[in-house]
């Protein structure tokens, strides 16, 4: 398949493990990136993995990679032709969109209009029920306190108070009772504005028990839309995911083809191109689903999916911005054996997953997963932005060695001095509900409240402690030559395909 | 020379001897002896046993990587690690490093336990820092917009009653 894009260079404007898969995706076709980065990630990894770098502002988000001025100045000074916006940021930010347009730019994503009517949730309730896709109960409107007080009475507790710009799980509160309404609107609409730039907040039935599962689209210019299955991403905390997988071991062959064939629909509603997601509550107990909302970009978990159909979805977007039309058929498509993917985030799971910050002072990577990683040796993990740090990904025959082989990977993984969710994740991994694939959207809150690392310290770690305080000087000169020049992690980049394997 | 530890909120001595790549420690009363190889990783080799153990030095802090798992130590002077003075509950300090979003209170309030005193974010979260009991508030050391450290003060409170 030979490309001719017909742009000169692609600017990434987001930054962590998102922008370095990005540039990745570039470098296999051929295709100069730009990255972007603030004050604080000024050397960050995704800086060096692309082809050129340019400076757009200060640490704070709103001044930098929220500044759509700012990332515009940055694609005209590097003469970048297109822009890639990755996921959060400006993703999902429609005017960012139609800015890079009129800026006469490819935008490496769905049109605005449809960025637009899936951004505006009372639209896409509407439409989607015009297409015959199921949605849940629920209010969008004019949101002062009291309009909001008034439709949560009509629509009963628990709810949902959410963000009606963005998503992701940020400026999210459930409310279980009239009480506590007044103070969740509050402080939802501060997080939304803190990370929208949009205020704006709507209302939603909360089921109490549900699956997360969602399906990835992809469409073409010309018309031609498939779907890439499901994901299952049940497993979250404080509602944002932690573990997904691929398949879901919820679905049988005709819940799936029901689910794939609703995003479909979803996508076709609102003339839908390029790569997005159609996520979906699913009840486990009737195995009714309804819509959730639809992300308009490129999904954190798309490695998976990448895994088993062995479609690198990054590289469609940028065919699919020049235009090219998707040369694969939906009958071609095939869900290959089980992939899972883990999110190593900077928090610690036994203090409210509080975020950590601190230097990566040791970082090794295991040898037979897919890393997904915006950090190496040496970088500054910093409290401005999300505390996600790296994705494992496996892929294996079937779930239950998929999950060895996620174990395996989390135990081979040195990830040292910051603080971080590796040891949890493995509990999540080992638990028995997990393993059989019944949990639910609420499981780690129910099952891991409170849960602490095993606090028994064995004694080659306080004699290893003590050695290395004896001879300081020898130990640290060992760890300055073990800077291996022949180590695959010495060669700047982390990140590797895993589609072949 | 005599070594110790926290770690999970436990203290941990260690005694070592030392000659050259092979050392003799008496952890807990118990006699251990190992092959010592620096480098990283660091081989120790216990009753014929190799282990592997990667590991990061900043300070105090030791972060070490064996059997699959991670554990973050601090040397401490020994003796007894201090403990919660008395009265630190009345110091609410910050959990992590952020940002003040928001001050809600003012020196000389009285506060409900569980009122909300400070709203601090990192990483696009929002952290509500509460009153623990009902209390006085005798100082506020932030103030909206400042950066602040882990464990940095934040706001001191005192016993309603005045006492």
């Amino acid at each position: 398949m030979n490309l001719s894009l017909p742009f000169s260079s692609v600017l990434i404007a987001n930054r962590g493990e998102i922008a370095v898969r990005i540039a990745q995706a570039c470098k296999k076709l051929g295709l100069p990136s730009v990255a972007v980065y603030s004050e604080a990630d000024a050397g960050a990894l995704h800086t060096q993995v692309a082809d050129e770098a340019v400076s757009i502002g200060p640490a704070a988000a709103r001044q930098s990679y929220l500044d759509v001025a700012a990332v515009l100045r940055g694609a005209q000074q590097t003469g970048a032709g297109a822009v890639h916006p990755g996921y959060g940021f400006l993703a999902e930010n429609a005017e960012f969109a139609q800015a890079v347009l009129d800026a006469g730019l490819v935008w490496v994503g769905p049109p605005p209009a449809a960025m637009r009517a899936m951004g505006d949730k009372a639209r896409a309730r509407e439409l989607m029920l015009q297409a015959g896709v199921p949605v849940l109960p629920g209010y969008q409107g004019p949101d002062s306190q009291a309009e909001l007080e008034a439709a949560a009475a009509k629509l009963g507790y628990p709810l949902l108070v959410k963000a009606a710009a963005g998503g992701g799980g940020v400026g999210q509160r459930v409310v279980h009772a009239g009480a506590e309404l007044a103070e969740a609107i509050a402080a939802a609409r501060r997080e939304a504005a803190s990370a929208f730039g949009d205020e704006r907040l709507m209302l939603e039935k909360y089921l109490a028990t549900a699956r997360h599962v969602e399906v990835q689209v992809l469409g073409d210019q010309h018309g031609k839309l498939l779907h890439l299955f499901e994901r299952e991403c049940s497993l979250q905390r404080r509602r944002q995911k932690v573990v997904e997988e691929t398949p879901s071991p919820l679905l049988d062959e005709g819940l799936r083809a029901a689910m794939c064939q609703a995003a479909v629909d979803a996508a076709a509603a609102v003339d839908y191109t390029n790569a997005g997601t159609v996520e979906f509550l699913v009840d486990p107990v009737t195995r009714e689903f309804y819509f959730l909302e639809m992300n308009t970009r490129l999904q954190v978990e798309h490695p998976v999916t990448e895994l088993i159909t062995g479609v690198d979805i990054v590289e469609w977007q940028l065919r699919i911005a020049a235009g090219e039309p998707l040369v694969l058929e939906q009958s071609e498509l095939a869900q290959r054996g089980h992939a899972i993917e883990c999110r190593i985030y900077a928090e610690d799971p036994a203090a409210s997953f509080l975020p950590q910050a601190g230097e990566v002072l040791r970082l090794q990577w295991p040898s037979l997963a897919r890393v997904d990683a915006g950090i190496a040796e040496g970088s500054q993990v910093t409290v401005h932005y999300d505390p996600m740090l790296a994705k494992l990904s496996v892929h294996a025959a079937d779930r239950s060695a998929a999950i060895v082989a996620m174990r395996s990977a989390l135990a081979e993984t040195v990830l040292l001095g910051v603080g971080n969710n590796i040891d949890f994740l493995q509990a999540v991994l080992a638990d028995p509900a997990v393993a059989a694939g019944d949990f639910d959207t609420q499981t780690i809150e129910r099952a891991f409240a409170g849960w602490q690392p095993a606090a028994e310290l064995p004694i080659e770690v306080l004699l290893a402690a003590a050695v290395l305080e004896l001879q300081p000087a020898a130990a640290e000169q060992a760890s300055a030559a073990s800077a291996d020049p022949y180590s695959p992690w010495a060669s700047g980049s982390r990140f590797r395909m895993g589609g072949g394997q | 020379m005599k070594f110790h530890y926290s770690y999970r909120g436990q203290t941990y001595a260690i005694e070592l001897q030392s000659q050259d790549e092979h050392v003799q420690a008496v952890i807990n009363d118990q006699r251990v002896e190992a092959d010592i190889q620096y480098g990283q990783p660091l081989q120790l080799s216990m009753a014929g046993q190799p282990v592997q153990i990667a590991w990061a030095k900043d300070g105090r802090n030791l972060w070490l990587h064996v059997g699959g798992r991670s554990y973050h130590l601090q040397r401490t002077a020994g003796g007894r690690s201090g403990g919660q003075a008395a009265g630190a509950e009345r110091s609410l300090r910050a959990p992590m490093p952020g940002q003040v979003r928001k001050v809600l209170v003012q020196p000389g309030q009285l506060v409900a336990a569980g009122a909300v005193l400070v709203l601090l974010e990192a990483m696009k979260m929002e952290v509500r820092i509460t009153a623990g009991q009902p209390a006085k508030v005798a100082q506020v050391a932030v103030s909206e917009g400042q950066s602040v450290d882990k464990d940095q003060l934040l706001v001191e409170l005192e016993p309603a009653d005045g006492r």
